[in-house]
């Protein structure tokens, strides 16, 4: 079968070790209620890169760039955020929280050397949350990946929903 | 001994030392790919996986700490040992690719070919020159890996340098730094000289694979032209495919929203999300096929769609959905739009050529008419949008919502291949054609003087419509003459298609030597007026093998000599070229071999030869007491009333290479001849193709070097009385 994946199409897997990052990262912010030194500069701008592809797919202003690319990391933030928050109502919901998110990430850069309000110390806990939840699939799918001989992550992420089988 | 304290690290830690030795596994693996074994092309995709095998095996070695080896690395460092592993294993399957492309697995002709249509429609040069490097696999499909593509994939910045040391931010900018970083000395390797690499890291790099069941079946290699459509369509940073799918099949999350409300349906809002991720899916992916398929048409026009046709038949019914679950089209859809490509009247394309043509070649022409109005009938209405009821479920008014997007975005598809692949390059059919087409009636190769690597499209179109028009029918009569005659077959009722699938191989393999060696040469002219066969026995002075090469190939007296040239033709004598395929006696554990015992033969014919495929430009060498079978570049068809005598020249069997010891060439032979090239124990000669000259020396080598001339054929014409030789009537191009 050829490799004609969409450009851009990845699983968790593929953000696996940014997430872990990140997610170590972001529990030491919480617990110390301080920003030190930002993340190695490298993974830093890919949880920026992912950020901005999940929300590009859900910009009711412009049709993303890479559409199939962007609606795959937008799968993956949604299934994450519902694997590691309570249950949101609406879609709306899931969708205001990963621009929460991905506003507290950006303000990392602007607040070197700060301590936290007690309420920004929880925004670190629950983007933490959200980080380890994308580590944790990603882990699952790498595996599955070895195991599976390889079967690539666009097409586990793609195949037909439960819902309509 | 490791102190039983450090134990537990032992038993918790991932081995980096294990890990950092795999990729230097993979390193030793691709550095062993050479020029000698393998195709230039597979020399080169090993040397861009080498770039990045090499800095990830530096950086796992960089991890290991001799000093403290037990020391578990940190979470998030040994998660990056295993995303660095991941890039290793990914990087390995790919060795078997390079390692598949060797001459004998890989028709070295089909390579050329496909490199040059590659090179021929690719985009414009900022998108990098194409390396295409063709191989067979296992299972019965044909696949494109984007090779380029999965690199930038891989080349992760946060995975590769997640400090940010190198100067680079994007995945082209950090492997262009890795390239970079290969190719300097300085970094203690010593990188393979590959010619035509520079020092821009080449990201057009894909393998197109064929069904390794089909490697001799030529007139299937046309469905390669689909991959080199998602070659085409991959190159650029945003693929061709994306701005349809932005643009006339865009969807979005409200559409697939509006159809499960309607369906009555209470989907959680994660639902919709996997649904809306899949229907985007499966229109991206049907767009893709379907911009390849027509870009293939493009390229090759009524090859393609045959193939196509031929090959989606064999392994689809007629009933598959328009658009299948995976996404990808269904076998009338593809058909469709194929045959929709097929039909727009580009100039030269079959439309056009078939109602310019019409006068001159009115049966053929009426035929091949009919034979796609046939498919207009048989594809139906099958590019109309259905509808579908509402009182459908969900999944079957998904499947309509995909079917009207993909067929509502056909017209964009064909614009996009059309800016692609404009008109004027499309396949143009010339006045050849039908002349190819006789020539296969004739058994003979489908090329023509003055041919170039440009001339493949029409050349493998002509095949087709041989094997469309002709193939079977004549099939049908030899199996109706030999069951009469009680004559045993060779292929069972394929003699026909092998012999079509035989002269093709060998007609592409021809092309691009073709023009070079017919340089400065008119060919044998046309005859002025028919030529009537002299009633004279004996050795052909010049002007009879000049009129009988001249003479109608329909014409009982006529002789074939492919590639001809008026050079060649001596005063009494033919000149021939070396081939470029040799067939080496191999040491074997027979303890003898009884010629009597025809099993035994065949074994010792098969397991004691080894084959060898030189590529112009290199040079075969023979060891002093090596027994060598050559071929003559030349495809010769002998009439049933000449016979022919190959012998070596004199000059070279002067230096102890002695050509051809089996030299008779019988009456109705159509083929390469066999050249044996034994060299003598205790010569020591040395002959330079460059210089063009014989030349002693104190080496202990004879090389060869494809094209050369190296023998000359005398024809004799015979008595006529005998019947005419019979068996090997077949083009052998590895014999």
């Amino acid at each position: 079968m050829s490799q004609t994946q969409s450009v851009g199409v990845v699983g968790p897997s593929d953000w696996l070790y940014m997430a872990t990052v990140m997610q170590l990262y972001l529990e030491n912010v919480a617990d110390t209620k301080r920003v030190e030194e930002l993340p190695p500069r490298g993974i830093y701008e890919a949880a920026i890169e992912f950020f901005d592809l999940v929300l590009s797919a859900v910009d009711t202003t412009s049709v993303p760039d890479n559409p199939p690319a962007s609606i795959s990391n937008y799968l993956i933030a949604t299934t994450a955020l519902r694997g590691s928050q309570p249950i949101k109502s609406t879609n709306i919901d899931v969708v205001t929280t990963l621009r929460q998110f991905a506003d507290f990430v950006r303000r990392l850069a602007e607040q070197p050397h700060t301590t936290l309000s007690e309420a920004e110390s929880q925004a670190a806990r629950d983007v933490a949350a959200f980080f380890a939840r994308i580590r944790s699939e990603g882990e699952a799918e790498a595996y599955e990946e070895r195991v599976r001989f390889g079967t690539p992550p666009a097409v586990l992420a793609g195949g037909v929903p439960l819902s309509l089988r | 001994m490791i102190p039983s304290g450090d134990i537990p690290k032992l038993v918790a830690a991932p081995s980096s030392t294990a890990l950092a030795y795999q990729a230097h596994t993979l390193v030793c693996q691709l550095e062993a790919i050479n020029d000698q074994e393998y195709p230039i092309q597979a020399c080169k995709v090993a040397a861009v996986l080498l770039a990045v095998a090499t800095y990830i095996s530096d950086e796992l070695w960089a991890l290991y700490d001799p000093a403290h080896p037990l020391d578990r690395l940190d979470e998030g460092t040994e998660t990056r040992v295993r995303r660095l592993a991941k890039i290793v294993y990914t990087l390995f399957q790919y060795v078997g690719h390079l390692r598949a492309s060797v001459h004998l697995q890989s028709p070295p002709a089909l390579q050329a070919m496909v490199a040059e249509l590659a090179a021929q429609f690719f985009p414009a040069a900022d998108n990098g020159t194409p390396i295409s490097l063709v191989v067979p696999q296992w299972e019965y499909n044909l696949s494109y890996i984007g090779l380029g593509r999965l690199l930038r994939h891989i080349a992760k910045r946060h995975v590769l340098d997640p400090t940010a040391r190198l100067p680079a931010r994007t995945p082209e900018e950090l492997l262009q730094e890795l390239w970079t970083r290969w190719l300097n000395p300085a970094h203690g390797r010593k990188p393979q000289v590959v010619a035509g690499l520079g020092e821009r890291v080449p990201l057009q790099v894909a393998i197109l694979s064929f069904a390794s069941l089909d490697t001799d079946d030529a007139l299937l290699y046309p469905l390669l032209a689909h991959e080199l459509g998602h070659f085409i369509d991959f190159s650029f940073e945003s693929p061709v495919h994306l701005r349809i799918v932005r643009g006339s099949a865009n969807t979005t999350r409200d559409e697939i929203e509006v159809l499960v409300k309607a369906a009555n349906l209470h989907m959680p809002d994660r639902e919709v999300d996997k649904v809306w991720h899949w229907v985007t899916q499966m229109i991206r992916s049907c767009v893709t096929e379907l911009l390849a398929d027509c870009l293939a048409t493009r390229m090759l026009g009524v090859s393609f769609f045959a193939a196509l046709a031929e090959f989606l038949k064999t392994i689809a019914p007629w009933s598959e959905p328009r658009v299948r679950e995976n996404g990808y089209p269904g076998i009338t859809v593809r058909l469709a739009a194929s045959l929709q490509q097929l039909r727009r009247g580009t100039e030269g394309g079959l439309a056009m050529f078939l109602t310019s043509t019409k006068g001159a070649h009115k049966t053929e022409c009426e035929w091949l008419e009919a034979y796609l109005e046939a498919w207009d009938r048989q594809l139906g209405d099958t590019l109309k949008p259905r509808d579908v009821d509402a009182t459908e479920p969900l999944s079957e008014q998904l499947a309509c919502f995909v079917e009207r997007k993909v067929l509502h975005a056909l017209d964009d598809i064909e614009r996009e291949a059309s800016v692609l692949i404009p008109d004027g390059k499309c396949i143009s059919l010339t006045s050849r054609f039908f002349e190819r087409m006789d020539r296969l009636r004739c058994d003979l190769p489908p090329v023509c003087h003055n041919d170039s690597e440009h001339s493949f499209a029409e050349v493998l179109a002509a095949a087709w419509c041989y094997q469309l028009m002709y193939g079977e029918p004549r099939e049908h009569e030899r199996d109706l003459f030999d069951r009469t005659n009680r004559t045993p077959r060779k292929f069972l009722g394929l003699d026909e298609y092998n012999k079509v699938c035989r002269l093709v191989l060998k007609a592409i393999e021809l092309l691009p030597s073709i023009r070079a060696y017919s340089e400065g040469d008119d060919g044998v002219p046309p005859p002025a007026e028919p030529i009537v066969a002299e009633t004279a026995r004996g050795v052909l002075d010049k002007g009879e093998i000049c009129a009988r090469m001249r003479s109608g190939m329909d014409a009982a007296t006529h002789l074939g000599v492919i590639p001809s040239r008026i050079k060649a033709v001596q005063s009494a004598s033919l000149d021939v070229h070396l081939g470029h395929w040799f067939s080496v006696a191999r040491k074997t554990r027979f303890a003898s071999v009884h010629l009597g015992k025809p099993k035994e033969v065949a074994l010792l014919r098969s397991v004691g030869r080894e084959l060898v495929f030189v590529p112009d430009g290199k040079d075969f060498i023979i060891h002093p007491g090596d027994f060598v079978l050559g071929a003559t570049l030349e495809f010769v068809a002998l009439p049933s009333d000449l016979m022919g005598f190959v012998e070596g020249k004199s000059s070279i069997g002067r230096l102890g290479l002695l050509v051809a010891t089996a030299t008779q060439i019988a009456p109705g032979f159509h083929g390469m001849v066999v050249l044996e090239l034994p060299i003598q124990e205790q010569c020591h000669s040395w002959w330079s193709p460059e210089c063009q000259s014989l030349n002693w020396c104190c080496s202990e080598w004879c090389h060869l070097s494809p094209t050369r001339r190296c023998t000359k054929a005398d024809i004799i014409a015979r008595s006529g009385r005998e019947a005419p030789y019979t068996g090997k009537t077949r083009s052998k191009s590895k014999e």
